[in-house]
């Protein structure tokens, strides 16, 4: 048993981390810290992230990838969530892998070498206002008609499809069939003629977008994988999202980032940190990060070993998400009443970046599966407990 | 990264559960726990055939010199089976300590007994303020006429009434520094001066106060050289708290497969309550507890198998795996329901040894306390 890297890895990491180093400022931070969309300078980091051939890094060699392990990703992806800069996210962790699985070979020539290297990005279509945890209920429609499907309906949320160039959309191509049967997956430019794209402003004052769809004619070509098999599609998909859903990384500098700030900050000549109540929350918090750690390592190793990490990885994605929430709870508490100004305010600390997280962090117990469901993947497909 | 057993180690788990099974039921357990001296002694002699007792010994005292992986992997499956005998006291608290700390004479009296099942040993450290810590262990140890003469209590001593030789930290110099000055000397507790008074836990452990009223000791018992056996002695602690978290971790998987089973076979409303959504993320939320309590569980083994500093692993295993035991009997309680509450049930079995375990070789608290002066 052993519970280390191999030193061909921590090269690799410090490979990286050396990279990374170089090439990432503050200005990179700054920018997409501001409104987590990819402005000019994370796209141009992205791209120089695309020479090192690193965003193909778990893709088989055949691809242009580099075939490396899922530990090796881990350790890239340990890096990379270390510096919280834009690094294509979805497209590059799951989306890529899954069209090696499912694409055509056209899909793939076509596809493949912008995404590896970073100049293409794909948001995901799948959540309708009627659909969100019971995404099978979907109603965007599409028909065949000759060489073409004809789209119509709409999603909500879709992130990033004010800055991505395609969409990944899940469509009803059998409303005959049972729910989940007769859906289809479409993967299709954003500036087909019939979609439109409307801004929506969130609590954390983020933009994610509504996309209208009609009448939106694609070849039939744009389909990936076989008609009505949409959600094994999406399921593989998840599959190679479950290692970066959850990823330690963030709450292990969110934690640092604390830490730091009650040594430092002092009344009366007494740190915050001094304070047995502050430290014994602080270690709390470092045996959950710790724990969430280790977790994701077990998610990587089953992959590794050809096992699937079903409730691992549901664990590991409730856990990241309310360790984040509460340990940005806490350190806006620890800040006092300057933690709750934001980022354009005199005064705040930090450029407001825990608020914003704090705030972020209401999604992320209910966004990509929410932690109830995750709680259920558990009990039903860890636990054998019988469907309600 | 290889976050399995080996094969060999898979093969012990697996042989052991099912001897566990048959050799160590709750019927036992119960048995034990009534009886007023409290030894399986039939249990304990078969451990003995099978090698276990002499597990992570040496060679040259007859054991199998398996590493602490190999040994955590056969205690997780002796948690999980709330195994009522002294192997931890024994074998992995003060039968490492020896291995580690004493001259070769002494080693070469204790540790093949123990290794045969002839002999029983405990470690003596706790006293009235129930802490792990140096400044702790205030027992007199005065030099007279070559001898030591030993006055003070200790508490919470396991087995103290069976077992041949007590392990017993003293103190045997007092100066700035508190971690300097202790001994550790070996006592018969048939010894003139020993009063041994049973405590009454919760859990099945028999413990008692030993009390020392001017007992001699030749110098021939001390274990290791005078006044040096902190850094031994700290060791052992932590390296018995780590290895005791896997028991807690075997427990709690025991515990959480109970309640698994029985939601599935309650039926309310026309329903097996297996099936209601509260009990469902109740069960998630435990197996989350305890599937990380394993991982840093063995992280903390992996290092100090591997020698190296472990005490930050130790720490996040302990302040965690203890409470996650707790916990998850409280909530394997909450699922049963008034069944689960009575003492025939036996899931009260693994509830009070959790809660009993989790002091043991220091509590949560104490491990997080010294976790906040690493972060």
């Amino acid at each position: 048993m052993d519970f280390h890297f191999t030193p061909e890895q921590e090269a690799l990491r410090r490979q990286i981390r050396g990279f990374l180093d170089q090439h990432v400022t503050p200005a990179h931070r700054r920018e997409y810290d501001a409104d987590h969309t990819p402005g000019p300078l994370s796209k141009a980091l992205l791209r120089k992230l695309g020479e090192t051939g690193w965003l193909g890094i778990g893709w088989p060699t055949e691809y242009g990838g580099q075939g490396r392990s899922m530990m090796d990703q881990v350790v890239f992806y340990e890096e990379l969530e270390k510096d919280h800069v834009y690094y294509g996210d979805l497209t590059i962790t799951s989306l890529a892998m899954a069209l090696i699985r499912i694409g055509s070979e056209d899909q793939k020539k076509e596809f493949l070498p912008k995404i590896l290297h970073g100049e293409l990005s794909i948001c995901l279509g799948y959540t309708e206002p009627g659909a969100g945890s019971d995404l099978a209920s979907l109603k965007t429609r599409a028909v065949r008609d000759g060489d073409d499907y004809v789209l119509n309906g709409q999603k909500v949320f879709t992130t990033g499809a004010h800055y991505s160039s395609h969409i990944w959309l899940l469509a009803r191509t059998d409303p005959r069939a049972p729910k989940h049967k007769g859906v289809s997956l479409f993967l299709f430019p954003l500036d087909t003629p019939g979609v439109t794209i409307r801004p929506i402003y969130t609590m954390e004052g983020i933009r994610t977008n509504e996309v209208f769809l009609e009448d939106v004619r694609v070849p039939a070509s744009c389909m990936v994988g076989k008609e009505n098999t949409g959600f094994y599609s999406a399921a593989v998909a998840l599959d190679y999202e479950r290692v970066f859903m959850g990823q330690p990384s963030g709450a292990r500098r969110a934690l640092d980032q604390l830490i730091e700030y009650c040594k430092t900050f002092q009344i009366d000549g007494r740190r915050l940190f001094d304070d047995p109540v502050v430290q014994d929350r602080l270690v709390r918090f470092h045996i959950d990060v710790e724990r969430l750690r280790l977790l994701n390592y077990r998610v990587a190793w089953m992959i590794e070993r050809g096992l699937v990490p079903n409730a691992e990885a549901s664990a590991q994605k409730i856990l990241a998400s309310e360790l984040s929430q509460q340990i940005t709870d806490q350190a806006l508490q620890f800040i006092g009443p300057y933690g709750q100004l934001r980022r354009s305010s005199p005064h705040a600390p930090a450029q407001g970046l825990m608020l914003q997280a704090w705030l972020l962090s209401v999604m992320q117990r209910f966004g990509g599966g929410t932690n109830e469901i995750q709680r259920d993947i558990i009990a039903q497909r860890g636990l054998g407990l019988p469907r309600g | 990264m290889d976050l399995a057993f080996n094969e060999e180690q898979q093969s012990l788990k697996q042989s052991a559960r099912k001897f566990l099974e048959k050799e160590c039921p709750p019927a036992l357990v119960r048995a034990v726990e009534a009886d007023e001296r409290g030894f399986p002694r039939g249990l304990w002699e078969r451990m003995a055939q099978l090698e276990w007792l002499g597990l992570p010994f040496d060679e040259r005292y007859g054991g199998l010199g398996a590493d602490l992986v190999t040994l955590a992997a056969l205690v997780e499956e002796l948690g999980r089976a709330c195994d009522p005998t002294p192997y931890l006291p024994t074998v992995v608290a003060s039968g490492l300590l020896l291995q580690d700390a004493a001259s070769e004479p002494l080693k070469q009296e204790i540790l093949p007994r123990i290794v045969r099942g002839e002999g029983l040993v405990t470690l003596a450290v706790l006293e009235a303020d129930g802490r792990y810590a140096p400044e702790s262990i205030q027992l007199r140890a005065e030099e007279r006429q070559g001898r030591f003469v030993l006055s003070g209590a200790k508490l919470f001593v396991e087995n103290a009434h069976i077992v041949d030789s007590l392990v017993v930290a003293v103190r045997s110099d007092k100066g700035s520094d508190p971690s300097q000055g202790i001994t550790l000397v070996l006592v018969d507790p048939k010894s003139k001066g020993i009063t041994l008074t049973p405590l009454h836990s919760v859990g099945h452990n028999k413990l008692f106060e030993v009390t020392f009223d001017a007992v001699t000791v030749s110098q021939d018992r001390i274990v290791g050289m005078r006044d040096e056996a902190w850094p031994y002695l700290d060791k052992a602690i932590k390296r018995t708290a780590a290895i005791q978290c896997a028991a807690a971790v075997g427990g709690a998987q025991r515990v959480l497969e109970m309640t698994v089973a029985y939601a599935k076979v309650r039926v309310q409303f026309d329903k097996p309550i297996g099936s209601f959504q509260a009990v469902q993320h109740h069960c998630a939320n435990m197996w989350m507890d305890v599937e990380t309590a394993w991982l840093a569980t063995y992280e903390a083994i992996c290092q100090l198998n591997e020698e190296l500093p472990a005490d930050e692993q130790i720490a996040v295993a302990k302040a965690w795996a203890s409470e996650a035991y707790t916990r998850t009997c409280l909530t394997a309680h909450q699922i049963h329901g008034g069944v689960g509450f009575m003492m025939e049930y036996d899931l009260q079995l693994w509830t009070r040894q959790a809660k009993a375990m989790e002091s043991a070789w220091g509590t949560p608290d104490w491990y997080r306390r010294q976790l906040a002066k690493v972060l």
